[in-house]
Formats: structure tokens, C-alpha cells, sequence
């Protein structure tokens, strides 16, 4: 899609590709291949063959263009179907069905309530919750377990959310793809994808897998702490149900075998619960626990606690 | 008997037993216990005038909360004081001296005691302090999701999920949902404290 501000990054990427191609051009002679391959491109210069360089040097700035949303749904459906084979959906029609109906709820208080959201509970014990580029979210039957009421659930979901919404994982999966394709200056991972190229293909997959065995940028997860207290908030939750079961998590012995892939992929717990609670100062006291009856999540707890 | 069969009975019966305990506590309910993690006041009201002074690592019962105020009584100080202190300086999660016992249960335990209400509603009654065994129990590892490999019946199978608009709408409706304008928040200056 191409909107005026999109065309207007766009603009500003070449802007950038072009200034970086002039400088590699400038720096080859005393800083061989670091991000690209410079020495293709000297051999080019020395040749004089302009044509080809231009060529270069328009893959190189294509190399920065960001995922389209066809391309961004693709990718998560493929980094979700990985994620299934390690952790299956929980067979419960409808546990599946009120989560969906849950997430979809808070999808519409975003700025692309039109993904196409899937969201699922996955049967795993771990503590812990996903969310690939494009709208599939998951949390492990261990976490809900764990939760005090509903809008602890909105809170989860909608820090997942704020990811999608964010392409935080888009642009951790590319920039790692990017750099283990570094020396391949013609390779442009968004192109080349689309038009199935299996190295490629591979790259952002392993790159995509990498990012949730490791971990975002510690800073989207404090973004996505605080944009989900917003979504949960104009859903008409608790804003706060984040919060607490970041609580009950910060009261987990640290080597808590189910919490170990949540604790190493995220910042410190304490820190994550004073940075938001300071953050929601704003939202304060205007926010009391607003949902009363939520007969309808402790129904769903107890099936999928009673299939452990 | 062994540690761990003796660890995973004890389990057993608290989660039996622990729906009565708490339904009898109703009237007063604790609804989950505390420590202080810092020296802190505690106030008559949320915001309100400070009505005591609680050291560190202070024992809390928990009755309740109200945005991000909690409803705590000390029952191991002078006159056992009931008031209002900050979320941010109390960790959830048990007694001081229990903290390897301490960690919430999941599961059934947290289902059998969600008929307890705390006062304000927000905190189920959930006593953190029953053991709880993780005996077989292992989290997912790094390795198990870089070598997963893609299963296409479950992704058909999730992808079939979903929800209309008009689903949701209703979702909300039925739980008495609303939507409303809320501002952006801001990132805190680093090393912000509440």
C-alpha cells in the first residue's frame, strides 16, 4: 500500500541508499567487504562498467525498502507454522473461539484492525506468548493458566498485538536475514522472497526463528508494554492486567523451568513492571477494574487447566 | 516416603483444601499475600494522607486494588494497620522466608479459588503461598524452536480461527465492554520510579 507517508520513507531510504553508496564507494580502498561486498563493486568502478553499477546500486537501495503487507502476512504465516511444530494449538473449539473473539476486541482498537488476525492457545506448559508478523497470536495454556481474570488475558494479547501493529518482529527478522545474506550484494530479501528464492526464503526463516529463541530489541518490549496497556484501556479493560501478571511472573523463583524462554527473551521483569507502572501514571485511578463478570474466562481456565 | 512424593501429595491437598480456607475468608478475604520491596507508606485512601510508616520487607495481606494502589493490611505490625500502598513497591507472591514454595500455582489451583473476589474486584483470591511441584514439568528451550519444523495441519488448523467484527462486538457486549478514547503513553525518563 502507498501512502503519502510511506512514498515519503521510501524517498528517504534511497536518499539514504544513495549517500551509503557513495560513501562505500569512497571508504572501499581502506575498509574491505564489511556490510556488502565492496570489492565486487570496485572491480565494477575499475571496469568502468557504469551500467552494472547502477544496477548495484539500485538493488542495494531496494535492499532497505520496507516488507509490503502481503509479503508481511506471508512471512508470518510461515514463521507461525514453524512455531506450531514445536508448540501444536490446544484442541478445544471453544477456548479457540473466545480467544478469538477476545483478540479480535482489542484488534479493533488499533491502527490495523483489518490484518487478518488468528489467535491461538497453544498446548505448552511454558509461560509465555508470540505473535508473528501479519496477526497470529499464541499464549501457552501454562500462561493462561497462571492469570488472575480476563483482562490479565487482554493485557498478554494486547502487548502482542502492539508488536504486530509495530512490525517489531518484521524488522528484527529482515535486519537478521540482512546480515547473514551481507555479502551477497544483489540480494534484496524483500524482492527476493516474494519471488520465492529458497536462499532467502531460508535466511528470514532461520533469521524469523532466531528472533523468538533470543528475543526482540529490549526497547520493543518496553513499547509493546505500553502500547498494550492502551489497547487493553480502549477496549475497555483493566489497563493494569499486564501489570499484574507481571507480578505474579516477578514472584516466579527465577529458575522457574516453565518461565526460562520468557525471562531470557524479555528484560528484567521488575524493570518492565516499574517502567509501566510509571509510564500509566496517566491512566491512574480513571481506571479502576472495570470488568466485574468474567464468568466466561474462568470457564475457559478451568477446561484447559482440567486438559493438563 | 521421598521429598518429591511427599512435595506432589502436599500439593494435592492444598489444592483441595484451599477453596473452603478461602471461602471462609470471604467476609475479610486475603486475597493474596505481599513483602514490601521497599520502605513505603501506607495511606488512608489512594493518594491519600500517609497513616504509617512500613519497612522493607514488611509481610502484607492483600484485600484489593484500585488502579495502581493495592489494599494491604500488616498484620505483623503495631496494630496490624489497614491501608492503601503503591503496587509498584510490593511483590506479589508470598510471605517473606517462603519464596521458594512460594511461586503462584497454575492451573487448578488458580481455577478452584477464582470464587473469591478481592474487594475491588482485579485480585482473585489465590493464597501463593501452597506449594506447588513442577515434577516433569520442563519450559520450552531456544533449540526447540530454531530446529522446529513447519506443521501444516496446525497452521490450516489456526488459520481457520478467527473472529468477524460483529463477533467481537458482541464479545464485548456480553461482558459489558466499552470503547473509549484513550492518549498514547509516553516512555518514562529512564530509571523513572513510581
Amino acid at each position: 500500500m502507498s501512502t503519502p507517508v510511506s512514498r515519503f520513507m521510501g524517498r528517504v531510504s534511497r536518499c539514504r541508499a544513495a549517500a551509503l553508496l557513495a560513501g562505500l564507494l569512497g571508504m572501499a580502498t581502506v575498509q574491505p567487504a564489511t556490510a556488502f561486498d565492496f570489492g565486487n563493486l570496485l572491480d565494477k568502478v575499475k571496469q568502468g562498467d557504469v551500467t552494472k553499477l547502477v544496477d548495484v546500486g539500485k538493488r542495494l537501495v531496494d535492499a532497505t525498502r520496507e516488507m509490503s503487507e502481503p509479503e508481511e502476512i506471508r512471512l508470518g504465516g510461515d514463521l507461525a507454522g514453524r512455531l506450531l511444530g514445536a508448540m501444536p494449538p490446544l484442541d478445544d473449539a471453544a477456548a479457540q473461539a473466545y480467544i478469538n473473539r477476545l483478540g479480535r476486541w482489542l484488534t479493533l482498537q488499533t491502527s490495523r484492525p483489518d490484518l487478518p488476525w488468528h489467535f491461538a492457545i497453544v498446548d505448552n506448559d511454558s509461560l509465555g506468548a508470540f505473535a508473528t508478523p501479519g496477526g497470529y497470536v499464541f499464549v501457552t495454556r501454562g500462561l493462561v493458566a497462571l492469570m488472575r481474570d480476563e483482562s490479565e488475558l487482554a493485557g498478554v494479547l494486547a502487548h502482542e498485538i502492539a508488536h504486530v501493529v509495530e512490525r517489531h518482529h518484521v524488522h528484527a527478522v529482515m535486519s537478521k536475514a540482512r546480515a547473514s545474506l551481507a555479502r551477497d550484494v544483489a540480494a534484496d530479501v524483500v524482492a527476493d522472497y516474494a519471488g520465492g528464492n529458497p536462499l532467502v526464503t531460508q535466511a528470514l526463516l532461520e533469521g524469523g526463528m532466531n528472533v523468538y529463541a533470543s528475543g526482540l530489541d529490549q526497547a520493543d518490549e518496553f513499547d509493546a508494554d505500553r502500547a498494550g496497556a492502551v489497547i487493553a484501556a480502549r477496549a475497555g479493560y483493566d489497563p493494569f492486567g499486564l501489570l499484574m501478571l507481571l507480578n505474579t511472573l516477578d514472584a516466579l523463583d527465577p529458575g522457574e523451568p516453565r518461565a526460562a524462554l520468557l525471562f531470557a527473551t524479555h528484560p528484567d521483569t521488575r524493570e518492565r513492571i516499574e517502567r509501566l507502572a510509571a509510564a500509566s501514571t496517566p491512566l491512574g485511578e480513571d481506571f479502576p477494574s472495570l470488568l466485574r463478570d468474567d464468568t466466561r474466562f474462568g470457564a475457559v481456565q478451568a477446561t484447559i487447566s482440567a486438559a493438563n | 516416603m521421598s521429598r518429591p512424593v511427599t512435595v506432589f501429595f502436599a500439593a494435592l491437598l492444598a489444592t483441595f483444601l484451599a477453596p473452603g480456607v478461602l471461602r471462609a475468608l470471604a467476609d475479610d478475604a486475603v486475597a493474596e499475600h505481599g513483602t514490601l520491596l521497599r520502605e513505603s507508606a501506607l495511606v488512608a485512601m489512594p493518594g491519600g494522607a500517609e497513616i504509617a510508616r512500613l519497612a522493607a520487607g514488611t509481610t502484607l495481606e492483600v484485600h484489593g486494588r484500585q488502579g495502581l494502589w493495592l489494599l494491604v493490611t500488616a498484620p505483623g505490625t503495631e496494630g496490624a494497620r489497614r491501608g492503601w500502598t503503591r503496587l509498584t513497591a510490593v511483590r506479589l507472591g508470598g510471605a517473606a522466608g517462603t519464596s521458594a514454595a512460594s511461586a503462584p500455582q497454575a492451573g487448578g489451583f488458580a481455577r478452584f479459588s477464582r470464587s473469591i473476589t478481592g474487594l475491588l474486584g482485579g485480585l482473585r483470591g489465590r493464597d501463593t503461598r501452597t506449594a506447588h511441584a513442577t515434577i516433569g514439568i520442563r519450559g520450552l528451550t531456544p533449540g526447540e524452536l530454531q530446529t522446529a519444523h513447519h506443521d501444516a495441519r496446525a497452521l490450516a488448523m489456526v488459520a481457520a480461527l478467527g473472529a468477524s467484527r460483529t463477533d467481537a462486538e458482541l464479545f464485548a457486549q456480553a461482558g459489558g465492554l466499552t470503547a473509549r478514547p484513550v492518549p498514547e503513553l509516553a516512555a518514562p525518563a529512564t530509571g523513572a520510579r513510581q
